[in-house]
């Protein structure tokens, strides 16, 4: 009961507010139309699909407007502070709250790479169902850990600023070749669906270390604040 | 219930130097502007800023235990409660997480005291910060957990009939502990039965009676009424009426000796027959009250007796 009264706040926070709607109908509406016009010029296939937008820009973003609006435009503590006041535990309830918000994001981009499969699949491509339960699995990994590690993100600055760090992070350091890449959720998501492998990890790899920065991010989140 | 030992914090330009308070159930007040430290120190027994020394429990525990934290009703000025849920929702959130039993109408029986029913099914970031506190200091009242209750300016930015109901409520719920901070001696003088004094960072003095006493300050008596015109002009043929002022609401008569002024402020009404709504002799002010504690003033002499 304590946990569902906890996870309430960040739930209501997606449904009842625009914050991440708005943005997770706009990448939506802008992935769709970028697939299917691809698919007017005869160039579209699932994997250019995910690659030439999904991976780079569609997925971290809506994973970043989800985060956004489970924490209610927050850093992680102002976020969770009305439930703290009641007693629950400040860590906890930072718990609780990374979960939904990363939860939400798996679940998010999962339905758009599913859209945007079905929209470009072609005969070349194989078959559909094949085709879409790999994505799933490739993409709710994905969606959830960079819901996570934006989590984590929102520990730093006052109005959790280390958010849009953590974004901007994603982006330079997983594009770069050096080790050190493996430490943001970009290039895995990126090997999992087909691009460029992290540096020399197998697909199998990138998906545990998308599963370990899932874990990783949310236990340093709730750790990060105070008790 | 909460004990203070040495204590000192420090936040925002605010010091409170080492204090040593003990406070148990019933109404208290601490009084003194937010520089003066008073607010800060209602936050550390609310858990919210760590002293910087000294040792700090409420309910025998850390203020900083979450488990305290259940049984503590915390409303400072800026309280914030979960911003997208209805106030219904709020309630019952709050009292799953404190352990309160879940109860099908816990909004309605918590809105009801304050006369606030009409909010249960409003979101909380469509009310307006009165509501908000009124709303916050009802599910506390409310919560069968809470035993400490620390409400920062009672009366400020808070619901009228919420800040109506405050005193009366107070009075009622017995074996829990009330800490007020609040800079205005009249507000601490509704809501406390008890006050301590902070100037400057530091606790001058305890008083176990309302701030009501002769102070250097002349005292002065408030005559709430319709025809304050009227009163005045009768009030003005007293000598014992030293000042005269019309307040917004009626007069504000002022001299040296309080039982002369009032015999001269009660003829003065027989004299007019005007209906007087209420009367009340004004709280000293928080500077003379400071001041009396820097040096008190002497005490009266008993007159000798005739030989």
């Amino acid at each position: 009961m304590t946990a569902l009264a906890l996870a309430r706040l960040p739930m209501m926070r997606l449904v009842r507010t625009r914050r991440a709607a708005l943005p997770l109908l706009g990448w939506t509406a802008f992935a769709l139309a970028w697939t299917l016009l691809a698919r007017q010029r005869g160039a579209a296939s699932a994997d250019s699909a995910l690659l030439g937008v999904y991976v780079p820009f569609v997925l971290p973003l809506v994973a970043y407007a989800i985060v956004s609006g489970a924490l209610g435009g927050e850093g992680i503590v102002a976020a969770t502070r009305p439930l703290s006041r009641f007693g629950a535990s400040p860590r906890l309830a930072a718990l609780a709250t990374g979960l939904v918000a990363t939860l939400a994001s798996g679940i998010a981009c999962t339905v758009l790479a599913l859209l945007l499969v079905l929209a470009a699949h072609n005969s070349a491509d194989p078959p559909l169902a094949h085709d879409l339960a790999l994505t799933t699995y490739a993409t709710l990994l994905a969606g959830a850990a960079h819901g996570a590690f934006f989590v984590l993100g929102s520990t730093l600055g006052a109005h959790g600023g280390g958010r849009s760090a953590a974004l901007i992070a994603n982006w330079l350091i997983g594009a770069s070749p050096a080790w050190l890449s493996i430490l943001v959720p970009y290039t895995h998501s990126r090997a999992l669906l087909g691009g460029a492998p992290a540096v020399t990890l197998s697909e199998p790899a990138s998906a545990w270390c998308l599963l370990g920065i899932t874990l990783i991010s949310l236990t340093l989140t709730s750790l990060r604040v105070r008790r | 219930m909460i004990d203070v030992k040495a204590v000192t914090a420090r936040r925002a330009g605010v010091t409170l130097a080492p204090t040593t308070l003990a406070l148990a159930a019933g109404r208290h007040a601490l009084l003194g502007r937010p520089e003066d430290g008073a607010s800060l120190l209602l936050a550390c027994c609310a858990g919210e800023i760590k002293p910087r020394r000294g040792t700090l429990t409420v309910l025998g525990a850390d203020a900083r235990n979450p488990k305290t934290r259940a049984r503590v009703g915390w409303i400072p000025l800026g309280v914030t409660l979960p911003d997208v849920l209805r106030v219904d929702e709020t309630i019952r959130v709050a009292r799953n997480l404190r352990g309160d039993p879940d109860v099908a109408d816990a909004a309605a029986v918590a809105l009801a005291p304050f006369g606030l029913e009409a909010l249960a099914r409003r979101r909380v970031d469509s009310l307006d910060p009165s509501e908000v506190r009124a709303v916050a200091l009802a599910e506390v009242l409310a919560s069968k957990s809470v035993s400490v209750v620390l409400l920062e300016e009672p009366f400020v930015s808070m619901a009228a009939p919420a800040a109506l109901a405050i005193p009366r409520l107070f009075a009622e719920k017995k074996n829990t502990c009330f800490v007020c901070s609040t800079a205005s001696a009249e507000d601490a003088s509704l809501v406390a039965t008890d006050f301590a004094l902070f100037d400057r960072g530091r606790l001058v003095r305890i008083v176990a009676e309302a701030p009501l006493r002769p102070t250097r300050e002349k005292p002065r008596i408030h005559i709430v009424t319709e025809n304050a015109r009227t009163l005045a002009a009768a009030l003005a043929q007293h000598a014992e009426v030293e000042h005269l002022e019309l307040s917004p609401r009626g007069v504000l008569a002022s001299g040296s000796d309080v039982d002369a002024l009032a015999s001269a402020v009660n003829a003065a009404i027989i004299i007019t027959e005007v209906d007087v709504i209420r009367m009340e002799l004004e709280p000293a002010s928080l500077e003379s009250l400071r001041a009396d504690a820097a040096s008190p003033p002497p005490t009266p002499q008993p007159k000798e007796a005739a030989p």
